[in-house]
């Protein structure tokens, strides 16, 4: 019977308890289609490490004999600076000997390491016209296994690639592939776990839809006809200090970078991006659920100050508390139940969808996603609880008090809060708008929640806006500024001609102990473009000190003036940061080409990049990158992360919606005894939707005024955390288009509130108000 | 003003569970009478009130107040009605919590463009003192007061006062009748108040007895001083 009643309460309330489940449902699946993924991929991807024996560290070396290398006995005499690569095609014995010795160098100079070559070979393959570039990497002994994932390990004639990049390019094993001038057969499909290495270019690129490694039988990768490189893996067989290490690694003269895999960004990032995405999950669903707990707060609230009466005249009749509140705690539980586990069941649906979101940015093996418990807890179990708890602690109270108070018709008691100068300030206005104030003031507690409501709501949609933009800013717009076509990677080839090119140095170095690129450009290099904010070139401050980009100076405070220390070439420079480049290409840094020059070579001409103003096809044996081909095939990486984003506004944009939307109802209602009492003294509906509605929409202009600095502020903040917990650059911010669409949109969505609102009002019939007066 | 009814009927509900809370009503008041309408509980004298004074719409007959045809009127010409012409008092006293008792009479000036003075008001009714007090700090009589000063300040020429002195003791209740029975006198304010305390009638010019939604009997009387008031419930 009182169950009956419980259920038509909830059902006449049929849209606002609609909503909410749309609320729950929307929580449920963030959370759960985020962690799900998330933990399978990682769980695959952790035993994926260990299987292959992954790498703790790798080292590059220089390209060219150093003094230190020539202490050993080698068994041939080269002149230092000699480059590798003259080496390997002259004396190949010398060239063996000197990797040999640099290995045994490294072994010797820190206690408990291992460490081994890992070769590999930079081409090109032709896949149905397309040219895609690929490196070739050469089958490691004790680290870094290769993992054949479908098919067979390749013999001769045969290789192995990416899973991915044969999908999205419709090759399947026992297809042929032209590798170089050469034919294989695809034997099958291969991972590796350096992730150092698969990664072409760009810190944070992986574009597997135009490039991919090949695995080739050993025979076969000694004779491709291509330039051998070489990195150094290695292995901690014991505890090691991170600091010593690399003090001491750098003390050897040849090497020029090292990079423990717990800090590398490209390795790290795996994980740093799975934690993030998770962090990033677990943060959304927890907003979204206490926006429910908001909402399910006041319209318990509102719904039970109207079952006040019939609670009273239930406990007038001796019916205990707790056989009143039961009903609605049970109703309230199975809705929350059944909606979360709606949202929890498409979380798992989807969940394979979302883990190829990441399998297209990232090379890890695909993961079986199950059913886990402890996420099934957090994601249905624990929001129940807080829900029927809200639930509970709202109805015992207000069934504690005796039946004559609750029968009593009369809904407030509680003393107004005296704000006298605010009453001051009112009394100069009209005495609507003071009784408008005052209403909002007695209605304190209410008011904050509907304040933090459309605070939250507004603020989800200002992250989602802010998100919506970031890969573009990161990436393509810088690729897009640029006005040289090809760069040409001139490390391992003698074959570069700079006649009519750019000239330009890339290394890695650490900068405020900050791995960064360090790009050497001529002053007045033409078709590489700077910019500051401001749109002015700062290409010509690299001979002032260091340029550094937007998201370095985010993630080392840097600004312009502030010294910077910078170890490269065996040494520590301090320089001053001259300009700011307003670009965010990950850890870049730009010099003067020519003083560097000097430090390599004690001449102005060295340079490993040529920037060329027109297409250049082939030089020799270097590898050529197109700004054009890089650009499409950000544009095609581009897609899938704005797919991702777009859901991700939607959704919360949707949340927001409901959020503002629920509440400026739900407030409004709650307002029945003074919507009555004008009724009946005369005032017109437009005055009382005036009185009842107008100081939420004072409201609604201040927070939106309010939220928008705390959106900056907080982006910036959100920037750098994330940067420091994580080490992902996610340059978050809005823009002028993004606050008026808000603006627009908030607009609209309360003045659709607000007319329901209205409708409400106007609906109330003097016939339902005239009851509160006579008893 | 003259209040004028005619075969007036209401009903509520339909078909078997159909009640008649009005069945048949005529009625005659002149311009500054004051009428008690007395009758059990259920015998329909809230609805005639709220019919009277365009709370609720009839079903039947006809109700002309001076120059305005209420069974005519659409619902905003109603309102119109009421914000210039009529003033309630209930028995809950139904003021605003979050207002001080000189802003809850500032509430009923809003509705007109002449109003009485409100601190005037406030000191025929009594309540000067208590200007800047709220509500739950005020008896249930002084609640009374402030409602009627809020339903006076507007100059309604008929005040339709459903059980004003319902919730209140003897002397409070005399109080409040007094203040109304002063404003009628110098006002010319047309009274019409329902209550189920017969000694009440005393007060009254005319004297209307309602039993199942009928007029029972009309009776004329010459009114005493509220102050002499035999009260008995
Ligand atoms: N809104 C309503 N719906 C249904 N019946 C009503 C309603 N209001 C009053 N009634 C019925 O109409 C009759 C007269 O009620 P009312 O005028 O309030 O009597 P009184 O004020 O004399 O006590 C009663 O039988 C009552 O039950
Ligand atoms: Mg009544």
């Amino acid at each position: 019977m009182f169950f009956k009643h419980v259920t038509r309460t909830f059902a006449r309330q049929w849209l606002t308890v609609l909503m909410l489940g749309v609320l729950l449902v929307v929580s449920g699946f963030i959370y759960s289609v985020m962690s799900l993924s998330v933990s399978a991929l990682k769980e695959a991807s952790d035993s994926f490490f260990v299987e292959t024996n992954q790498e703790d560290f790798s080292l590059t070396t220089r390209f060219h004999i150093t003094a230190q290398d020539l202490e050993s006995d080698l068994g041939c005499s080269p002149e230092v600076q000699t480059p590798l690569v003259t080496l390997y095609h002259e004396d190949f014995a010398c060239y063996e000997a000197v990797i040999e010795s640099r290995r045994n160098m490294i072994e010797a100079a820190y206690q408990n390491i291992r460490v081994e070559p890992r070769f590999y070979k930079d081409t090109y393959i032709m896949v149905h016209d397309a040219r895609h570039r690929s490196r070739i990497l050469k089958d490691m002994n004790e680290m870094n296994l290769s993992m054949i994932e479908a098919g067979e390990y390749p013999e001769s004639g045969e290789v192995a690639i990416s899973r991915l990049y044969a999908q999205l390019n419709n090759l399947s094993i026992d297809d042929e592939l032209m590798i170089g001038s050469e034919t294989f057969l695809i034997s099958g499909f291969v991972l590796f776990p350096d992730y150092n290495l698969p990664i072409f270019e760009h810190l944070y690129m992986f574009d597997s839809a135009n490039q991919t490694f090949i695995l080739m039988a050993d025979s076969d990768f000694e004779s491709f006809d291509a330039t051998e490189h070489v990195e150094f893996a290695g292995i901690f067989d014991g505890e090691y200090d991170a600091l010593a290490f690399e003090t001491e690694m750098f003390s050897l003269l040849f090497v020029e970078q090292v990079v423990l895999t717990e800090n590398n960004p490209r390795s790290g990032a795996i994980y740093a991006e799975l934690d993030g995405s998770q962090a990033l999950g677990l943060f959304l669903s927890i907003m979204i659920a206490v926006i429910g707990m908001i909402i399910v707060g006041v319209m318990v609230s509102k719904t039970m100050s109207e079952e006040k009466r019939t609670l009273g005249v239930f406990k007038a009749l001796g019916v205990k508390p707790i056989e009143m509140v039961f009903p609605y705690l049970v109703a309230v539980f199975s809705f929350a139940v059944v909606a979360l586990s709606i949202g929890y069941l498409f979380g798992f649906l989807l969940a394979p969808l979302m883990q190829s979101l990441y399998l297209r940015f990232y090379l890890l093996p695909e993961a079986e996603i199950g059913f886990l418990a402890s996420n099934a807890l957090i994601a249905i179990v624990l929001p129940t609880v807080i829900v029927v708890s809200l639930t509970f602690w709202r109805l015992y109270r207000m069934v504690h008090p005796s039946p004559i108070l609750l029968i009593e018709p009369k809904m407030f008691k509680v003393k107004p809060v005296k704000a006298i100068w605010f009453k001051k300030l009112l009394s100069k206005f009209d005495i609507l708008s003071v009784l408008q104030g005052s209403i909002l003031i007695r209605q304190w507690a209410k008011v904050s929640v509907y304040v933090i409501g459309v605070f939250l709501g507004l603020y989800l949609a200002f992250l989602s806006l802010g998100m919506r933009d970031v890969f573009n800013r990161t990436m393509h717009g810088y690729y897009g500024e640029h006005f040289y076509e090809s760069t040409v990677y001139c490390d391992f080839s003698d074959d570069c001609d700079s006649a009519g090119h750019e000239k330009g140095i890339e290394i890695s170095v650490f900068a405020n102990e900050q791995r960064a690129t360090l790009v050497g450009l001529d002053a007045d290099s033409e078709w590489y473009v700077l910019r500051n904010r401001a749109g002015e070139s700062v290409v010509p401050k690299v001979s002032e000190g260091i340029v550094i980009s937007r998201s370095f100076s985010d993630l080392t405070g840097l600004d312009v003036g502030d010294d910077i220390e910078i170890q490269a070439f065996g040494e520590t420079m301090t320089l001053e940061v001259s300009a700011i480049a307003h670009v965010y290409p990950g850890e870049k840094i730009y010099y003067d080409r020519a003083v560097m020059s000097l430090l390599v070579t004690g001449d102005d001409q060295f340079f490993n990049r040529l920037y060329t103003e027109s297409r250049v096809e082939s030089m020799g044996s270097a590898l050529i990158v197109h700004r054009t081909e890089m650009i499409e095939q950000l544009d095609d990486l581009n897609v899938w992360y704005q797919i991702m984003i777009y859901i991700m506004v939607a959704s919360s944009l949707t949340i927001a919606v409901i959020i503002i939307y629920l509440l400026s109802i739900l407030t409004v209602e709650s307002k029945y005894y003074e919507l009555s009492l004008f009724k009946v003294l005369g005032f017109n509906n437009k005055e009382i939707s005036g009185v009842l509605l107008g100081g939420y929409m004072k409201i609604n202009v201040v927070v939106f005024v309010v939220v928008i600095p705390v959106v900056f502020v907080s982006f910036t903040v959100l920037t750098r955390m994330l940067v420091a917990m994580f080490g992902i650059y996610f340059p978050l911010s809005i823009g002028f288009w993004d606050i008026l669409f808000a603006g627009v949109l908030f607009g609209v969505v309360s003045l659709i509130g607000t007319t329901h609102a209205k409708y409400v009002v106007k609906k109330r019939s003097l016939q339902e108000a005239l009851k509160i007066y006579q008893v | 003003m003259a209040i004028q009814l005619k075969s007036v009927t209401k009903a509520y509900g339909t078909g078997e569970v159909q009640v008649k809370a009005l069945n048949g009503v005529d009625l005659e008041i002149k311009a500054g009478q004051f009428v008690v309408v007395l009758g059990p509980s259920g015998s329909g004298k809230s609805t005639l009130l709220n019919v009277m004074s365009g709370l609720d719409r009839l079903d039947e007959g006809k109700i002309v107040i001076d120059d305005y045809k209420i069974h005519e009127m659409e619902d905003k010409a109603l309102t119109k009605f009421r914000r210039n012409h009529v003033g309630f008092i209930f028995q809950q006293y139904n003021l605003l919590q979050t207002l001080t008792v000189k802003e809850n009479v500032l509430i009923g000036a809003r509705l007109v463009d002449d109003p009485f003075d409100v601190d005037q008001l406030l000191e025929d009714v009594g309540m000067d003192a208590h200007a800047v007090k709220y509500p739950f700090q005020l008896s249930g009589g002084e609640q009374q007061r402030v409602s009627i000063a809020r339903a006076l300040v507007k100059r309604p020429k008929m005040l339709f006062c459903d059980e004003p002195t319902g919730a209140l003791d003897e002397s409070t209740g005399k109080n409040v009748l007094a203040i109304l029975q002063k404003l009628n006198r110098s006002y010319n304010t047309t009274v019409l108040l329902i209550t189920h305390n017969a000694s009440i009638a005393a007060l009254a010019d005319v004297v209307v007895k309602m039993n199942s939604g009928k007029i029972v009997d009309v009776a004329k009387n010459t009114p005493i001083d509220a102050k002499e008031l035999r009260w008995s419930e």
